[in-house]
């Protein structure tokens, strides 16, 4: 880690960033600081924005306007990616070669490792602690494609773990996971949130996960249309017997979800 | 065994186990990055290579080798590039290696089809002491790259975008993975031939994938059914006087066959036993 960046720089910081491709801006003038522990949901309908920010901040997308921070460093000259963790939004299972639960999160670790040496104890210790966060203990030697949609998606978790990051990005966690799935999931990242792991998560369905959100938000046109608390008032209770998961990809949406509506 | 009595066989029987262990450790992962057809495309090109270097009397391997490697490199920056155009420009590249290889061959003097033929599909009788030491260092590189980083070619070939985000050098692996196939064109050259070379790289590692639960018992399986298909393959050959790598690959396929056979047999009883009574 360089000496330049400030202890207390935010984990994160957009300012005025136009992020898209070929000159086409999909998110548009967007100032964002995300604080070292907080727990940020980024909302809204889809083609809003949320994966594109998300993108920008990762160095998937293009920046065409404005600086993205990370740690303090302009992304440009931000090397020390172990510090971030992501979780794409769909995995697919590139070829259809076996390969196991540990192999995939062993995967994770390599920018903690160097080319040409073998991994060490330390390594290995990363890749079981990741495991057992996510509730797959045990699995290691698990062919991923005996497992289900929604412990495919914890092994992703656990992938994103391996380097201990500071900071993770989840694209849709919960998309299509059936209700104990989703469960399980809370509970990794309720653990990670007690460690002081900064989290950005992509949803637009809060489930589970929700309690643990601290900062919300909603992005409509790939602008941001509402920054703070939550949306916690009372009408969205009444419909927590409503959360039922079809089985596609389309998660079911909420009907009433405050500002998006 | 008689056959190990000619200096000929030895040689080709050698050649056989080095493309047998080098051809599925780069192709597990063209296999895994949906590229299966790269292999191919590569052969194309060293045939240009090929003809270059039969016609200017210099070793049509190193000359093949450059041709592919420059191919290889071409078709990596193509390929990331993402444009649909990319499909189009690499069947101009393939078909123009192959279409500008068989008529530069024709003009050599004392160029005839069954020259292209041993280049084409492979035969036994052709391999010199000096290609033999070429192969070995050539397999050797091939093998110390793919087993070396291993790790990487399976972290970029299993999910590109991930890679991407975790800040690896994406670019330069897709690269290197590029040039080891090539490189393993080129030590095909003799035994299995550039047309067939594909087929040894893909083949063992789709019947290993059948029974594997990982991918390191991918690689291993594959690369054990790699070098016993070339070995049998220059074997029969020789008893049966048929062009090695057409044999070679024969046998990849029966194996492949085999493999989903009882495959299918194991996943239809395991439904079977997954059901309640």
């Amino acid at each position: 880690m360089s000496g330049e960046q400030p202890a207390d720089a935010p984990v994160v910081e957009f300012r005025g960033c136009d992020i898209g491709y070929e000159r086409r801006a999909v998110v548009r003038g967007l100032d964002l600081s995300i604080a070292s522990g907080e727990v940020l949901g980024i909302l809204g309908a889809n083609g809003s924005g949320k994966t594109t920010t998300i993108r920008g901040l990762l160095g998937l997308t293009p920046i065409l306007a404005g600086e993205v921070r990370l740690f303090g460093t302009p992304r440009g000259q931000f090397h020390d990616w172990a510090r971030i963790g992501y979780v794409p939004q769909r995995h697919t299972v590139a070829g259809g070669i076996p390969s196991t639960v540990g192999e995939v999160v062993a995967s994770g670790r390599l920018t903690r490792l160097r080319p040409w040496r073998r991994s060490t104890a330390e390594d290995r210790t990363a890749v079981a602690d990741a495991i057992a966060v996510v509730g797959l203990a045990g699995q290691e030697r698990t062919t991923m494609t005996a497992l289900s949609g929604g412990q495919q998606r914890r092994v992703l978790i656990a992938r994103a773990l391996a380097t201990r990051p500071d900071l993770l990005v989840l694209d849709e966690p919960t998309a299509g996971v059936d209700r104990a799935n989703q469960e399980a999931l809370a509970v990794a990242l309720g653990a990670l949130v007690d460690q002081g792991t900064t989290i950005v998560l992509i949803t637009h369905e809060l489930g589970p996960v929700e309690p643990l959100i601290t900062r919300a938000v909603v992005l409509r046109d790939g602008v941001v249309v509402h920054d703070g608390p939550p949306l916690q008032d009372e009408h969205h209770h009444h419909h927590d017997d409503d959360w039922h998961h079809t089985h596609g990809d389309e998660p079911v949406r909420r009907p009433d979800l405050g500002l998006l509506g | 065994m008689t056959i190990l009595h000619y200096e000929f066989m030895q040689r080709a029987l050698l050649a056989s186990v080095l493309i047998g262990l080098s051809a599925p450790s780069v192709g597990v992962y063209l296999v895994q990055r949906r590229l299966s057809l790269i292999g191919d495309g590569l052969g194309h090109v060293a045939l240009a290579g090929v003809a270059v270097g039969v016609l200017t009397s210099t070793s049509p391997i190193w000359a093949a080798l450059v041709a592919a490697v420059a191919g290889a490199v071409a078709i990596e920056l193509i390929r990331s590039r993402g444009r649909t155009s990319g499909d189009v420009a690499l069947a101009v590249l393939f078909y123009g290696g192959i279409a500008g290889g068989v008529v530069l061959i024709s003009q050599a003097p004392g160029g005839t089809p069954s020259n292209l033929n041993a280049y084409l599909f492979g035969a036994i009788t052709t391999t010199t002491p000096s290609d033999l030491v070429v192969f070995a260092v050539l397999s050797a590189i091939v093998l110390l790259v793919t087993h070396g980083l291993g790790r990487y070619l399976f972290a970029v070939s299993n999910d590109e975008e991930y890679a991407t985000a975790s800040g690896l050098p994406v670019l330069p692996l897709n690269l290197l993975l590029a040039v080891m196939t090539a490189v393993t064109v080129v030590v095909s050259m003799r035994v299995v031939g550039l047309l067939l070379i594909s087929a040894l790289m893909i083949v063992p590692i789709a019947t290993a994938q059948l029974i594997a639960g990982s991918f390191r018992a991918t690689v291993a399986i594959g690369t054990v059914i790699g070098v016993a298909v070339s070995v049998a393959g220059v074997t029969t050959s020789y008893y049966q006087d048929t062009p090695s790598g057409g044999t070679i690959v024969l046998f990849a396929i029966a194996l492949f066959v085999l493999a989903a056979a009882i495959a299918g047999v194991r996943d239809h009883r395991r439904q079977r036993a997954a059901q309640p009574v």
